[in-house]
């Protein structure tokens, strides 16, 4: 049993209670009754993955089916990894402690490009072939999902299927698939020829990539030429999560997560996934209130947020807030809701949380000035926010955190001028107050990341700022936010660049990644583990430039390496909305405004956007 | 109500922290439904307590804990629906309400008792330390370190069949824990440390607290 090598070793590393399972709602199956064995494959740390509302939407959808199972692996914290390397332990599954090697299906969600060499890393600790075209005929098939596949083309060579889009039906028959596979007597190939045939699934074996930067082609007659991305129209009945794994050691969200809605409305130019999780969907009050009841009592969990792109956007915000605080008010659960946009903060909700839980309030202008704002089109302004910070200090709060990116398209210095003007009055609504009103001084929080340029978005075709650009724009913030009680912070613009490099990348980076994995990067989300030198090596090995891939500007008819991935909008679309932010022209929210960004064609009947 | 629960702690448990053991419990009994007092306040909190921290790595069976009550329960019942709402490893082995004037249960303590296994032959080691008359060790914590003679803090230790017994003082004012009585021994090879009973001295003799003093 691999846990007898694995205890020993328990005892000499941090938070080993990532590494043991056994947690409160887990599921094990006898392997002997399965048709196919997933292990689900998270490539950051058990705190972040645990965390993740994907992950659990998943392992229960694929357990549900009596004949499959689907068990948990998350990459070991580099302590830990050093000591299974150094006692020949592979990489194991929480549930069973079986090998990842041993199972059919490895899937991998991809969340975030900086996890791509943990990805590389879990690969390698598992014992398993880096590439996909080194697997032998009864090797696991290496899957991946989520976010980042909209552009699959980065770990094209390592990844044998790509799923797109929603998972929650298609992760389940694609393990059906392979069980049937494993069955029968049919060659590898032909199994991965099978999935490339199918629709949401794509294959990129069966597909040519450029030879420069450029198009993906497909290289037989039978595969299809454009994947369209799998899309859940029936979002209200498509509920998998009837309980949720409760940690022994404390994770990064550490509550019950209640899905309120899919995607957004907004269309901020720069958010993709505002583009590429519509159309927007929503689930009644009535389901979502069963389910946190459910929810509520089968984990003991003493939280609840409600999650979605853009929570205060939810039609019945106000009411189902009301209806979970006051049923369980008594049995002391909190509320939180997270990613407030800042013109849909629900006073009277605010004041509600306020008798149960009073934290931050975070809010993301985004930009600094109107101007810039219209062109990513964050259809905020001034007025909306700071009446809204306004609100949420009368009832009570002190902490606001502002969000705000730089290198945005056509910014200017006035723009990033107007990120300390904001800060300046967020500050002044607090002290315009009565005194009796502020017994405690506020606490602003501005921090400001960096643009990354993302593929089906409205700015795919921009360069990112480049290093120097970006370090001067810092600066220049860092002398304007001198302000009492604000404080400045910054994201280290060299992961941005990687982001950049692999969020555009095209399917020449698998070598680079692979060779990163060589020269030891990994955890490169973490500022810790990153290591940009390495980095830079790994590029120069291979002959490709972090610099042209980061700065590259595109146009509009250059064929680019993720548009044979269709997730809905289309790209005639993206380049309107390209040409209006250019002009600083807005385009409204689509609730009830259609525009028409071609999504509706992926859906069988009508948007279901349309239909809110 | 105030109900002391006596709670076993082995196998992938012993990987949880003190804190973490805290936060499970408390998530077990929401799901059991059982109605624990909160405190009042700006940050209300469920009025329970540990009478001593287990260290990590550490298992038990016997782990004592504090619970107040809005509304009277019975224990069978605690304990049947607790059990129903455990993870891997922990295990709830009986419930009591103490009777009147029992004082908190972390001022009762005065030895917990454990039992110690070896992955070598550490008989050698052992007896040496059981003929010495003092063994002095220094003893770390928050404060800073002192010199102990760990000896004074050994009620009573046997070794038989390759399994260590021994009873070290556990006292709220100051506890000796296993791992510096290993160090002291100059044993490195532990295979599994496991604590039996919180006790009390009574008439000189330990007395479990859960099975006979409450």
């Amino acid at each position: 049993m691999l846990f007898e090598k694995i205890a020993p070793l328990l005892e000499k590393v941090q938070k080993p209670s990532r590494y043991t399972g056994g947690e409160y709602n887990q599921i094990v199956k006898d392997h002997s009754k399965m048709r196919a064995k997933m292990a689900f494959c998270f490539p950051d740390s058990y705190d972040v993955g645990m965390s993740h509302l994907g992950i659990k939407i998943l392992y229960h959808a694929v357990n549900a089916k009596d004949d499959l199972c689907c068990e948990r692996v998350f990459a070991p914290w580099p302590d830990m990894e050093e000591l299974m390397r150094e006692n020949d332990i592979p990489l194991y599954s929480l549930e069973t402690k079986t090998p990842i090697g041993e199972f059919d299906v490895i899937g991998f969600t991809l969340q975030y490009e900086m996890s791509y060499t943990n990805l590389v890393n879990m690969l390698d600790m598992g014992g398993v072939k880096l590439l996909s075209m080194d697997r032998a005929e009864r090797d696991p098939i290496v899957v991946a999902g989520g976010p980042c596949s909209c552009n699959p083309e980065p770990i094209a060579d390592i990844i044998d299927v790509f799923l797109l889009g929603d998972g929650e039906y298609s992760l389940a028959e694609f393990m059906e698939k392979a069980a049937d596979w494993k069955e029968s007597n049919k060659s590898r190939e032909d199994f991965l020829l099978e999935c490339a045939k199918t629709p949401g699934l794509y294959v990129p074996r069966f597909y040519k990539a450029a030879e420069g930067f450029g198009a993906v082609a497909p290289l037989r007659d039978d595969v299809p030429a454009v994947i369209d991305k799998t899309l859940v129209e029936d979002f209200e009945n498509a509920r998998f999560i009837e309980t949720q794994l409760v940690p022994y050691s404390e994770i990064v969200f550490d509550r019950i997560m209640l899905e309120i809605a899919r995607g957004c409305t907004r269309g901020c130019r720069f958010c993709q996934a505002g583009y590429i999780y519509r159309p927007v969907r929503e689930r009644s009050v009535n389901t979502l209130f069963e389910q946190a009841k459910n929810l509520i009592e089968k984990t003991g969990y003493e939280e609840i947020s409600l999650s979605s792109l853009s929570t205060g956007d939810y039609s019945c915000l106000p009411e189902l807030a009301e209806k979970i605080i006051t049923a369980y008010r008594k049995k002391h659960v909190n509320l939180s809701l997270p990613s407030l946009r800042i013109d849909s903060v629900v006073k009277d909700t605010l004041v509600d949380m306020g008798s149960v839980k009073k934290t931050g309030l975070t809010f993301a202008p985004e930009a600094g000035s109107q101007r810039l704002r219209d062109v990513i089109n964050k259809g905020v302004s001034e007025m909306d926010l700071l009446r809204s910070v306004s609100d949420a200090f009368e009832a009570g709060y002190t902490n606001v955190k502002l969000y705000f990116m730089i290198g945005l398209p056509t910014e200017n210095k006035e723009d990033l001028s107007g990120i300390a003007d904001l800060a300046k009055k967020v500050r002044w609504r607090y002290m315009s107050m009565p005194k009796e009103m502020r017994s405690f001084p506020p606490k602003i929080s501005v921090s400001a990341s960096t643009f990354v340029p993302k593929p089906h978005t409205a700015f795919q075709w921009e360069p990112q700022d480049s290093l120097d650009m970006i370090m001067e724009k810092q600066e220049q913030l860092r002398q304007e936010i001198r302000i009492k009680n604000v404080e400045f912070s910054w994201h280290e613009p060299y992961t941005s660049e990687l982001e950049a490099v692999f969020s555009r990348g095209d399917r020449h980076l698998s070598k680079v990644l692979i060779r990163a994995h060589e020269l030891g990067c990994k955890f490169d989300g973490w500022s810790e583990y990153f290591d940009y030198e390495k980095w830079q090596q790994a590029f120069s090995d291979c002959g490709l430039s972090i610099k042209e891939y980061a700065q590259r500007r595109l146009s509009y008819d250059d064929p680019l390496p993720w548009d044979h991935i269709n997730y809905g909008v289309s790209k005639q679309y993206l380049i309107s909305e390209h040409k209006k932010a250019m002009e600083g022209i807005v385009t409204p929210d689509c609730r009830g405004n259609c525009h028409a960004c071609g999504v509706q064609k992926l859906c069988k009947g009508v948007c279901p956007t349309c239909e809110l | 109500m105030r109900a002391v629960i006596k709670l076993s702690k082995v196998g992938l448990a012993r990987y949880s922290s003190h804190l973490d053991l805290l936060r499970v419990l408390q998530r077990a009994i929401r799901r059991a439904d059982i109605p624990a007092k909160y405190s009042k306040g700006f940050n209300p909190h469920m009025e329970l307590s540990f009478a001593t921290a287990l260290s990590l790595g550490v298992e038990s069976l016997g782990e004592l804990v504090e619970l107040y009550l809005d509304e009277d329960m019975d224990c069978d019942e605690i304990v049947r629906r607790l059990n129903m709402n455990m993870p891997e490893g922990m295990h709830v082995e009986g419930c009591k309400v103490p009777k009147e004037g029992i004082k908190a249960i972390a001022m009762l303590m005065d030895v917990a008792e454990y039992e110690i296994t070896f992955n070598e032959d550490e008989s050698e080691k052992i007896r040496a330390f059981m003929e010495s008359e003092s063994v002095i060790v220094t003893k770390r914590n928050k404060k800073g370190a002192k010199d102990i003679d760990i000896k004074q803090m050994v009620h009573d230790i046997s070794y038989e069949g390759g399994v260590l017994s021994v009873t070290l003082t556990h006292k709220e004012s100051g506890a000796v824990k296993p791992d510096l009585l290993l160090e002291a021994m100059g044993i490195t090879s532990k295979n599994r440390i496991l604590r039996k009973s919180l006790c009390q001295i009574i008439d000189g003799k330990p007395v479990e607290i859960f099975g006979g003093v409450l």
